[in-house]
């Protein structure tokens, strides 16, 4: 029977690696482009990116896993916390930062996965609602700690490897955002496709069969979790040593919910159409402010409304079908 | 010790209803006993019961001589008690071949690999194809199930089933929704079940039921009404009752 497996298997995963190879070409390509052609938007960019973490991190649970969260800025929140404090209390290595912040995002995601697991449809939404709110609000009284509604500033960020100065430009924080989103894109593709990654699209599709294989849904969606608060966490820490600065909106509902339109935009359950969703959105988002600072939330809407309503699986799905069409 | 699933005296209700009403049963090793009972009667209940979806009000339920009245449906499934659904449950998105590859997986205990596709382990590739060959099911591996017709979906619950190495199976009216001209991969598949695995049968379709089962059980209100062979089935009169009226 290996001829079978040969013949058919094989050509699926050509196919999964040609798609990642590409995926990662795309990404490092407009990465690259854009340090070349907006070199005055550098920071502008790392934080693009680091939402993008927040996103694909978004994914895991929701595209992925089929779990229903407007909180997911809880553990964006706290990485970017967590990073922050470390730093102002005397940590200044940018990647032992990061690391800090990816597992208190992890600590974050257990938490809330334990709790919003617990309920199902709108009570989880609405047990992620009041997490992120209590976050926002804990950290706002904290203020000893977390600056309150100051913020943390004034980050002291060594250089990268001893070498590369955090510049006023932002040309460091925008390789290491790039790198770190590159490495975390590509791993989140292989989680996707792996036996647990499939075990979570299934629990999305359908629980009960799942169960009927013998396999628990609470505790695969908890580790989903956890590993997603890792990634937004690690998204949260990025923002932190890219800005130097960490203020209470990293942890707010407005930020969880426009992480989900976001996604939405970009299409669900694909990691890449979540990095795509950012891009495109925040990019959309920032040129139309600037051009009609009193209108820009219409045109935002409009935008959403047309994506809805002609690209319902988000951009992702609109390039996949493109390409479909061409092949035929 | 012969008999792998053992169920005494169990009860549910549905607040004042009873649907499982002290029904006793068991299953020994290479059982072949089929479920029937009219619409309502309580068969799904039962294997819902049995399966652990549901917890009974009374009564205990053995698997191979363990008490799991109170086990999770997960670990009742580790054990070997493996089920099949009255409607099709499958992943709409994922393909045939996906589908085996997760139970192969979770049978394994391998399920929480994170970075290694099944692509690349041929011998659970070579189990999968194997499994879907055997209920001609492999021409179509790499279609996604939303894309395949219903009775195809049906015989893949069926090879779900079977890669989960069962001791002892419920099979909740597999024929249902097959098209007659599929209905010989079926009984195929029926036929060449292991000898040694215990299975309960439901369905209503009688011709299967008397070329599978060599026991049959009547439910009707949620209570057996008739324990015996094919042949006895027709002439009981508390069977003709319950299928026909008590006028019959």
């Amino acid at each position: 029977m290996t001829a079978l497996s040969q013949t058919r298997a094989i050509p699926a995963t050509t196919r999964h690696g040609l798609r990642d190879l590409i995926g990662a070409c795309a990404i490092l390509a407009v990465g690259v482009g854009c340090f070349f052609l907006f070199p005055n938007n550098l920071s502008f960019l790392t934080i693009i990116l680091s939402i993008s973490l927040l996103v694909m991190s978004l994914d895991l649970v929701t595209g992925v896993s089929g779990v229903a969260t407007l909180g997911h800025a809880f553990v964006y929140g706290a990485g970017a916390y967590a990073a922050g404090i470390a730093s102002v209390n005397g940590v200044s290595d940018p990647l032992l930062l990061l690391l800090l912040g990816s597992l208190a995002g992890l600590l974050a995601g257990v938490v809330s996965g334990a709790l919003i697991l617990k309920g199902h449809g709108l009570s989880q939404l609405v047990i992620s609602i009041a997490l992120v709110q209590l976050a926002s609000e804990g950290v706002n009284k904290a203020s000893f700690v977390t600056g309150g509604s100051d913020g943390l500033a004034g980050l002291t960020i060594d250089p990268l490897f001893g070498i590369f100065e955090f510049d006023l430009w932002g040309r460091t924080a925008f390789w290491l955002a790039l790198a770190v989103v590159l490495v975390v894109a590509v791993l989140l593709r292989i989680l996707v496709r792996s036996p647990f990654g499939m075990m979570c699209r299934g629990i999305h599709q359908d629980r009960v069969r799942v169960r009927a294989m013998g396999a628990s849904v609470y505790l695969t969606l908890l580790k989903m979790y956890a590993i997603s608060g890792f990634v937004g966490g690690l998204g949260g820490a990025l923002q932190a040593v890219a800005t130097q600065v960490v203020g209470l909106d990293s942890v707010s509902f407005t930020t969880s919910a426009e992480a989900l339109v976001m996604l939405i935009f970009g299409g669900t359950g694909h990691i890449f159409g979540a990095l795509a969703g950012t891009f495109v959105f925040m990019w959309f988002e920032h040129s139309v402010s600037a051009a009609s600072p009193f209108h820009w939330l219409i045109l935002v809407g409009i935008l959403l409304i047309l994506v809805v309503l002609f690209a319902p699986k988000g951009i992702y799905g609109l390039v996949g079908r493109l390409f479909q069409h061409k092949e035929v | 010790m012969d008999t792998l699933l053992d169920i005494r005296n169990l009860k549910m209700n549905f607040g004042g209803l009873k649907v499982t009403d002290d029904v006793s049963l068991n299953l020994a090793k290479g059982s072949r006993t089929a479920l029937i009972g009219p619409n309502g009667a309580g068969k799904t209940t039962l294997i819902n019961l049995i399966a652990g979806a549901y917890r009974p009000t009374s009564g205990s339920i053995s698997l191979m001589g363990q008490d799991v009245t109170g086990m999770k449906d997960t670990d009742r499934v580790r054990l070997g008690l493996i089920r099949s659904f009255q409607i099709t449950r499958l992943f709409p998105d994922l393909t045939v071949i996906d589908h085996l590859a997760m139970a192969i997986l979770q049978r394994e205990g391998r399920s929480a690999g994170m970075f290694k596709s099944y692509h690349r382990m041929p011998e659970v590739l070579d189990e999968a194809m194997e499994a879907l060959a055997r209920l001609r099911l492999d021409p179509l591996a790499n279609r996604v199930v939303a894309q395949i017709a219903y009775g195809q979906q049906r015989l893949l619950e069926i090879a779900i089933a079977l890669v989960l190495k069962p001791k002892v199976l419920l099979l909740d009216e597999p024929a249902a929704g097959i098209p007659s001209s599929d209905m010989d991969r079926v009984v195929a598949a029926l036929d060449n079940l292991p000898a040694e695995l215990a299975v309960l049968l439901i369905d209503h379709d009688m011709d299967l039921v008397r070329r599978f089962a060599r026991e049959v059980i009547v439910l009707s209100s949620g209570a057996v009404i008739f324990r015996g062979t094919p042949e006895q089935l027709g002439s009981d009169p508390r069977v003709r009752s319950a299928y026909l009226g008590e006028d019959a």
